[in-house]
């Protein structure tokens, strides 16, 4: 579960992730509404969070733990420290994501 | 068992004192029956499980939270009585919320003689966790994994051997819902229950524990068996856990335990994080052996989540899921309503009359007073049935928690999660399920809110004196009057529920938590048992209330309050009950329907709503209550029956049109005609209708809706939102009439 190549990138918040998204926990703050109930939940150093979507009113933030789908608000994310997989690393073959970057055409 | 490698020279005794708690549980043993508790996290099908293995009745749903309290279910087996105690489900032992803590509690008071773990298969690494917690206890534990089915269609398949040998304890593997499997697991809960093989946790942990170990040994106050898990649960500071020792006397346990984390702590030890870690580095390595190649594949939830959680049409496809669940409601159970409030209570009443034709008095009591009250009672089923099975349908399905996604924005501002939109929704239907509804909501602050602004909700029972009074005073704009009551009933609500979580209910803790179970297809038989269930007891716990008050405006109606007029021989208007509402009706007189015609209609709306309109043609018309004719015990079965016959047609007739586009205005031209509208447009103004259609909508719950709320959080709350929701319909009443007087004609 523990993912070493990502150790050498800085460390964000888990808002900060994008839809499809997939990340492995550094760390919950101390002060935390939710520390607690988090790490039973499995949001432990080196966990893989998958970002999966958010909801339609923007509201909140659908999350993906092992095999649990868990939904947070974005207040609650914050304090949640993540670092990124890399771009190029595999992708998760359940969250849909182009084959290739989309871009934009210039006129 | 021996101490792990001591940092500092202590004396230390065995860790897991296994012979004094096998003596204990012998001891209890001795004393009665034999007692398994229940525990899994929510939502894995513990309640399904026990039912399928004690043949018990316990209600079910895809929902967090359906068992708010533990139940019971007795087993035989042979000479022996097993009591199987269905806990609420629970992540861990830690407790978050009320239900976790009823598990905690019952695991730490119960002596419980084993414990009967049920395992989602789909999900095993987050459900060890609560396993490896329990190992902590010295208790006999069995494993069943559930779901198996399930997991098999996500690519899970779980090697039972592995995990068994790994854990240590029996495992079974069963389908709940299809009973498969289920044979095999009170066999093995009684034969092969076992203590099995615990976390180790980091020396220093270990060594931590073991200190406070031995002060519990020293105070034989608290159970042996959970000796381990509490020296863990105070290394990670739980904070329910502190309360109970320090009110229990253990003032000197806490401060072991302080000095123990504050050492681990100087050597930058946090027991929560380090505790946390070792569990789930351990239940990771069960699961990688016990489920050797998991693949991965694109479950149904995950398609179906991609329409129902999409940024576009999830919000459109949540609204037609609503509009849905109402039309049913309203075309399927309808017939059913007005047969029982019209043709069966005809029937009864007419054998009442046959059989006591000879004693007036007794016949009049029972022909206007217990027969019309039994038969509000009863007009409830069909419409709550309905409901509830359309409900258990979108639980059970997994639905209710996208919805609860769905909404969660909208219900921030109050301090709610998205979770107490539906009750709210169902309310719309009918204020009771709503209410009990309330429960699958975290917080009793929450549930007490959302039953408080309920009733603002405008039940579907409310929707004719709107009609009426629509068809009557503003023809052309029907339907606008009655969306506008829609609209103002919820304005009102979150205006209400936003001052309440300033003054009286300020929101507790914070942070929110959802979880999206897979979605299921739920079995017909566990639905209709559910819908069943819970219906029966509505009629079980609202009978009373609404019984009584049927016969009490009965009697008021009945006594004579001048001369010339004998008991029940008595126009409304002479009646005391005609004499009450005089003496009310000046209340009303600055919202424009001072007359003692208007208030009397009130008064029995205060029992269902839908017999407002029925007062109102009673009062306006002079109607007498229709005479009843004596009916023969053959006549009656045959008028009962071809009346039942005629709403099962009605009844699947409608089904197709419930997909149909909705209309506002379908009623309001056939009534428009009606002796009562006119007699309506005569005594009132648009203003004053106006005015008297925004009481109706605000003024209070209904009895069975009081009932309920009774119910659900004692009589306080109930009067209390009663009493806040009369001042509030006559204020908005008020408002209403004084500006509408100056702007409509």
């Amino acid at each position: 579960m523990v993912n070493l190549t990502a150790a050498s990138l800085p460390s964000r918040p888990l808002g900060s992730l994008s839809p499809g998204q997939v990340a492995y926990v550094v760390n919950i703050d101390q002060g935390h509404p939710l520390r607690r109930r988090l790490l039973e939940l499995g949001f432990i150093r080196g966990a893989r969070v998958v970002w999966v979507r958010q909801a339609p009113l923007g509201d909140p933030v659908q999350l993906r733990l092992g095999r649990t789908d868990l939904a947070l608000r974005r207040a609650d994310l914050q304090g949640i420290w993540v670092r990124p997989e890399e771009q190029d690393q595999h992708q998760l073959a359940s969250v849909p994501q182009p084959e290739q970057p989309i871009q934009k055409a210039r006129l | 068992m021996t101490a792990p490698q001591p940092v500092q020279p202590l004396p230390m005794p065995p860790l897991n004192d296994t012979a004094a708690c096998a003596a204990t549980v012998e001891r209890l043993r001795r004393n009665r029956e034999p007692r398994a508790l229940v525990v899994g996290n929510p939502n894995v099908g513990k309640t399904t499980l026990v039912n399928a293995v004690a043949g018990t009745n316990l209600k079910v749903g895809n929902w967090s939270g359906v068992t708010v309290e533990k139940r019971e279910a007795r087993l035989k087996r042979g000479e022996q009585t097993l009591h199987l105690i269905d806990l609420p489900g629970a992540y861990s032992l830690s407790p978050h919320t009320p239900e976790e803590l009823i598990s905690r509690t019952a695991l730490l008071d119960e002596a419980a003689d084993a414990l009967l773990n049920v395992l989602d298969a789909g999900n095993l690494e987050r459900n060890l966790y609560l396993t490896l917690q329990l190992l902590d206890f010295q208790i006999p534990l069995a494993l069943v994994l559930n779901l198996v089915d399930e997991a098999e269609q996500k690519g899970v398949v779980v090697n039972t051997a592995v995990l068994s040998a790994e854990l240590g304890v029996p495992v079974v593997a069963t389908v709940g819902s299809k009973s498969q499997g289920t044979n095999a697991v009170l066999p093995t809960l009684l034969d092969q229950a076992q203590i099995g093989r615990r976390v180790e946790y980091s020396a220093a942990i270990e060594y931590a524990a073991g200190v406070l170990v031995a002060h519990m040994n020293k105070l034989s106050t608290l159970p042996p068996q959970a000796h381990r898990y509490l020296a863990l649960s105070l290394l990670e500071s739980d904070p329910s856990l502190r309360g109970r020792l320090a009110a229990t006397g253990h003032a000197a346990l806490l401060e072991a335990a302080d000095t123990e984390r504050d050492r681990l702590e100087a050597q930058g030890i946090d027991p929560l994080i380090d505790i946390a870690e070792a569990r789930y580095a351990r239940a990771s390595a069960i699961a990688q052996l016990a489920i050797p190649d998991a693949e991965s594949r694109l479950t149904l939830t995950e398609k179906l989540d991609r329409l129902a959680l999409h940024p576009l049409l999830g919000i459109p496809i949540f609204l037609a899921l609503v509009l849905l669940v109402f039309r049913l409601t309203f075309s399927v159970a309808s017939p059913f309503v007005d047969l029982i409030a019209g043709p069966l209570q005809e029937v009864a009443s007419g054998w009442a009359v046959g059989l006591l034709g000879s004693v007036p008095l007794l016949k009049d009591i029972v022909v206007g007073a217990i027969i019309p009250g039994v038969g509000t009672v009863l007009s409830f089923l069909p419409t709550l049935l309905v409901l509830y099975l359309a409900m258990s349908f979108l639980e059970d399905s997994g639905y209710m928690a996208r919805a609860a996604f769905l909404a969660d924005r909208l219900m921030r501002g109050l301090g709610l999660d998205g979770r107490a939109f539906i009750p709210l929704i169902l309310g719309f239907g009918c204020n009771v399920p709503a209410v009990y509804a309330t429960r699958t909501l975290e917080r009793r602050s929450d549930r007490v809110l959302v039953s408080m602004i309920l009733p603002f909700m405008s039940c579907s029972a409310r929707l004719p004196v709107y009609v009426i009074f629509s068809a009557a005073l503003f023809p052309h704009a029907g339907a606008w009057v009655v969306w506008s009551m829609y609209m103002l009933g919820m304005v009102v609500a979150f205006v209400f529920a936003w001052a309440l979580r300033r003054t009286s209910l300020p929101p507790e803790g914070s942070g929110v938590l959802l979880e999206l179970p897979p979605y299921r297809f739920p079995a017909w038989a566990v639905m209709w048992k559910h819908a069943f269930r819970r219906t029966a007891s509505f009629a079980k716990r609202a009978r009373t209330t609404v019984l009584a008050t049927v016969a009490v405006v009965w009697v008021l109606l009945a006594i004579p309050m001048s001369s010339g007029y004998t008991f029940n021989q008595v126009p409304p208007a002479q009646s005391l009950f005609g004499r009450v509402s005089e003496a009310i009706s000046p209340v009303f007189a600055p919202l424009g329907f001072g007359d003692w015609q208007a208030t009397g209609a009130l008064i029995p709306g205060f029992v269902a709503k839908e017999v407002v309109v029925g007062t109102l043609g009673q009062i306006y018309l002079q109607e007498q209550a229709a005479q009843v004719t004596s009916l023969g015990l053959i006549q009656g079965v045959q008028q009962a029956a071809s009346a039942t016959w005629e709403a099962v047609k009605t009844s699947v007739a409608a089904l197709p049109t419930v997909v149909a586009l909705p209309s506002l205005s379908a009623d309001t031209t056939a009534v428009q005609k009606s002796p009562l509208a006119t007699a309506l447009s005569q005594a009132f103004t648009p203003a004053s209708a106006l005015s008297y259609l925004v009481f109706v909508l605000l003024y209070t719950p209904c009895v069975a809706t009081i009932g309920a709320i009774q119910a659900e959080h004692g009589r306080r709350v109930a009067w209390v939102t009663v009493a806040y929701e009369l001042g509030i319909a006559w204020v908005a009443a008020f408002m209403v009439y004084q500006v509408a007087r100056l702007l409509l004609p």
